[in-house]
């Protein structure tokens, strides 16, 4: 299989049912010159065709969460399209789709009203031409499953109207549906991809063939900041098939900053490992650089200290004085990856001279917008020069959204003058990715003589992600980084304070699925439920307590919708709602003796809330299983269900990841770790049993990728606790051999 | 070294290293893309290929130890994506991303070639060496248990 520009007419021929067809990346630039069919484009995101197929352009990456079926659902429904007429397209890179950085759930939460008024726009348009061509007003026309339909019976398909609609005016406010008149919404589809996906014949960006293509693998420096010394390209070159080896400089560029490294590059990808493997590299040694006792060392110098006040309310040391018992626990979470298990790759083709340089990639990318800027100012040539065609995406996690892969393939390709194929094997994506931040959280706080917790106070020390997105190193932490999970704390307490330190780490960090919302969850929902036991309070009730009475929320100045602050009140109809399906005020039945326990945790996030509860089998020396996960989910009202609950299931297998055995540690100046034996991820025989339900209140859809994944850990170290093993204050809670 | 495999019943003349790894000289060679890196050293499971019907993971068999050998791969696994396990998965709408599902669906049908009712886990620990980061396994062992059925109702 090949990347080619299929244009649109090979596409149209293809048809919906050939899946194959439309997973090929496709340039839609190239397809616009071969306007051969006629066709109604009401916007850069919809085409109607005289055939009465419809082209959806998604302008999101696709990397599993569903969103190429979902944004099809959602115009079909609004449009009263035929869904087997619906052909769902990758969008490329170009401005004209507006921001496409596919990252912090914002896909639905952004795109669901601006799509559905598109879709009403094009409906009335192709209404419109039909009164005019029946001689019937357009209000006695009705729509459905891509005809418009007169009283009489009449009926005229979209297929037949659009020419005539294209010469429609648009109406300046198009009527959207009502949620009871929504038909696909709601209901069981499958997705597009899945014929492609079960017959091996989805193409991702591994899988991508450019004639003439080359293979390029990168041996990188063991940290970002190292230099090279030396390497043997001669024995590299004596391998067959190895065409041309050369050292790369480390090249700092805002969210892709590229390590050192020596290139091989050959005519395939088995050349590229042998040749790599007989380089020899040597490197310049860096003394300075700290491993992780020193960095856990450096986080607690700076937990043991007074952070940046980024949120506070009340007097807390005040509040100290008055407190009849004092608690003060510390969390720690190491640095994790992602471990997509497409590991990151570009092909790309970069060919002729100065300003007549031209760029082509094909990369598994969350990012093709920001990616094809970067190109065009590593290149020094105009945007217009550069085309980024987004394949399927083998799991993204955020690992996807920068831009390092796919700036090392273009000079690669630069400087071989020929299209190439950089890839990467997992021990590259372990060793030399981006992390997610080690923490150590310092939480104290107070209860009174009426057992209610009179302060709070929570020190979170990290590295900032900014030092990676903005350039230069971070001074300290960016305000976003303590309202991720810490600051907006919803309880009301009514002495508070949020410090945050930030601490400077050797590794790149980046975005990771849940992102700082991981690790202040963590902390904060064991924190909480420690203070409950202390208090003597049921968990569940406490919280109910502190949230009541049902109110509004905002915890920073922001233009964002009222509609979008939080509401305690859903919160508290998660928490009922969870202890009615847990059975919550029910012990759980001991099975042969060995000890059971549940715990809680709650967690707002992409405006989505969130209560998990996870049971537990503690065995006679501390060895435990999880039982099953009850997760509810309020994220207003479900498009997609099916997809939604994948979302939440995956989130729940992540989440358990990170909780039981990721962790990247450094030793003698490099990653310790190199692929799943030492990296391990949750496999099918780690697998809990999952309850799994939605709230179903209508509101407004909201985000759901990474608003699960926070819940897992704390969920399952208050239910060890709760079975009466020791309670856990460091992740992982299992350390490899 | 010049080497004819059978590969999804038709013979492939490749002239390649003897060592490589038969991931490579599937994906680059015969550009057969349905078979996937993961991991290169048999952790994974997204490499899964049958071997004579045996499930192997091509990223840790040399060529030169396939010489003779019938190998299938996902794009020959059935005639019209319609072997009982493609389409089990299909109904039970399992895959997110899809990276590692031409893996998972290649040990899925070796594991009820071999043991046609397999229990939930035989079933597990047949599929434990297949990894999915989108975390589809509650959908996996369903799908598994439902082509066992459509792989019954065949034979019936």
């Amino acid at each position: 299989m090949s990347a080619v520009n299929t244009s649109r007419r090979q596409f149209l021929q293809a048809g919906a049912a050939s899946v194959a067809a439309f997973s090929l990346p496709i340039n839609l630039e190239a397809a616009a010159t071969n306007a051969a069919e006629t066709s109604f484009a009401p916007s850069a995101f919809i085409e109607i065709f005289s055939t009465g197929k419809i082209a959806l352009t998604v302008h999101r990456a696709e990397m599993g969460q569903g969103i190429r079926t979902t944004l099809a659902m959602v115009l079909c429904d609004e449009l009263d399209a035929d869904w087997k007429n619906v052909t769902v397209i990758r969008a490329n890179g170009d401005a004209k789709y507006g921001d496409q950085n596919t990252v912090g759930d914002a896909s639905i939460f952004l795109g669901w009203i601006p799509l559905r008024t598109a879709a009403a726009t094009a409906k009335a348009m192709l209404v419109s031409a039909a009164s005019r061509k029946l001689n019937v007003p357009a209000n006695e026309l009705r729509t459905e499953s891509g005809f418009v339909i007169a009283k009489d019976g009449k009926r005229l398909g979209y297929g037949e109207l659009a020419a005539l609609a294209a010469k429609e005016v648009p109406p300046a406010t198009p009527k959207l549906k009502a949620a009871n008149e929504f038909r696909i919404i709601g209901k069981y589809v499958a997705s597009v991809d899945l014929h492609a996906q079960t017959t091996g014949a989805l193409t991702f960006g591994l899988d991508v063939i450019v004639p003439g293509m080359r293979y390029a693998l990168i041996e990188r420096a063991p940290l970002p900041d190292t230099k090279l010394k030396s390497f043997d390209a001669a024995a590299s070159k004596s391998v067959a098939g190895v065409t041309d080896v050369f050292a790369m400089e480390s090249e700092f560029m805002a969210e892709g900053h590229t390590y050192a490294g020596v290139v091989v590059v050959a005519g395939d990808s088995w050349s590229c490992i042998e040749g790599r493997r007989a380089l020899n590299v040597k490197w310049q040694a860096d003394p300075a650089s700290m491993d992780s006792p020193q960095i856990r060392s450096a986080l607690e110098g700076a937990v043991n200290k007074s952070g940046t006040i980024y949120r506070s309310g009340g007097d807390v040391d005040a509040a100290r004085s008055r407190a009849k018992k004092i608690i003060k626990r510390r969390y720690y979470t190491p640095f994790m990856t992602h471990a997509a298990l497409e590991p990151p790759n570009c092909t790309a083709h970069v060919q002729g001279t100065n300003e007549n340089t031209h760029c082509e990639v094909w990369a598994p990318t969350q990012n093709p917008g920001e990616n094809r800027e970067r190109i065009a100012e590593a290149l020094k040539i105009s945007v217009a020069n550069v085309t980024v065609n987004v394949t399927a995406i083998g799991g993204g996690f955020g690992r996807k959204s920068l831009h390092d892969f796919v700036l090392e393939a273009v000079r690669v390709s630069k400087r071989i003058g020929a299209p190439v194929k950089l890839f990467r094997t997992r021990e590259d994506d372990i060793r030399s990715g981006f992390y997610r931040s080690p923490s150590m959280q310092e939480l104290e706080a107070g209860i009174d003589a009426d057992n209610a917790i009179n302060f709070w106070r929570h020190h979170s020390v990290q590295s900032s992600q900014s030092s990676t997105s903005d350039g230069e190193l971070a001074k300290e932490l960016a305000e976003g980084e303590l309202l991720a999970g810490a600051s907006r704390l919803p309880y009301a307490i009514p002495n508070v304070q949020f410090e945050g330190t930030h601490v400077e780490t050797p590794l790149r960090r980046a975005w990771m699925r849940g992102v700082q919302e991981f690790y202040h969850s963590f902390a904060a929902n064991c924190f909480l439920d420690e203070l409950a036991v202390e208090a003597g309070r049921d968990p569940l009730e406490w919280r109910l307590e502190m949230l009541a009475p049902s109110r509004r929320l905002q915890f920073f100045n922001s233009r964002a919708n009222t509609e979008y602050w939080w509401d305690t009140g859903r919160m508290m109809d998660l928490i009922r709602r969870a202890a009615a399906l847990s059975n919550w005020s029910q012990p759980l039945v001991w099975v042969n003796g060995e000890a059971r326990g549940r715990g809680f945790a709650m967690h707002v996030q992409s405006s989505t809330y969130v209560a998990m509860v996870a049971e537990v089998t503690a065995r006679p020396g501390g060895d435990f299983s999880i039982d099953r996960v009850i997760c509810l989910v309020d994220c207003g009202l479900v498009l997609n269900p099916d997809s939604a609950r994948a979302q939440v299931e995956g989130a729940i297998l992540y989440g358990l990841t990170s909780c039981m055995s990721a962790e990247i540690t450094l030793k003698d100046g490099r990653v310790a770790q190199s692929n799943f034996h030492d990296y391990a991820v949750s496999r099918i025989t780690d697998s809990p049993q999952m309850l799994i339900e939605f709230m179903s209140n209508g509101k407004t859809p909201t985000g759901l990728g990474e608003p699960c994944v926070p819940l897992v850990a704390p969920a399952i170290v208050n239910a060890l606790a709760n079975a009466g093993l020791k309670r856990r204050y460091e992740l992982p809670l299992r350390e490899l051999a | 070294m010049k080497i004819t495999l059978t590969i999804n019943q038709s013979p492939q003349l490749l002239d390649v290293d003897p060592d490589m790894p038969l991931l490579w000289a599937l994906r680059d060679h015969v550009r057969l893309t349905g078979t996937k890196y993961g991991c290169g050293i048999g952790l994974c499971g997204a490499c899964t290929v049958h071997l004579d019907g045996k499930p192997v993971r091509a990223c840790s068999v040399p060529v030169s130890a396939v010489k003779g050998a019938k190998i299938t791969t996902i794009e020959g696994l059935s005639r019209d994506g319609n072997h009982p396990v493609q389409r089990a998965w299909r109904d039970e709408n399992v895959p997110q991303c899809g990276y590692c599902q031409s893996g998972q669906i290649m040990s899925a049908a070796a594991l009820l070639h071999q043991n046609p009712s397999p229990s939930p886990a035989q079933m597990r620990t047949a599929m434990a060496g297949n990894i999915c980061r989108c975390g589809t396994y509650d959908r996996i062992g369903r799908a598994v248990e439902r082509a066992a059925t459509y792989m019954k109702e065949a034979k019936a």
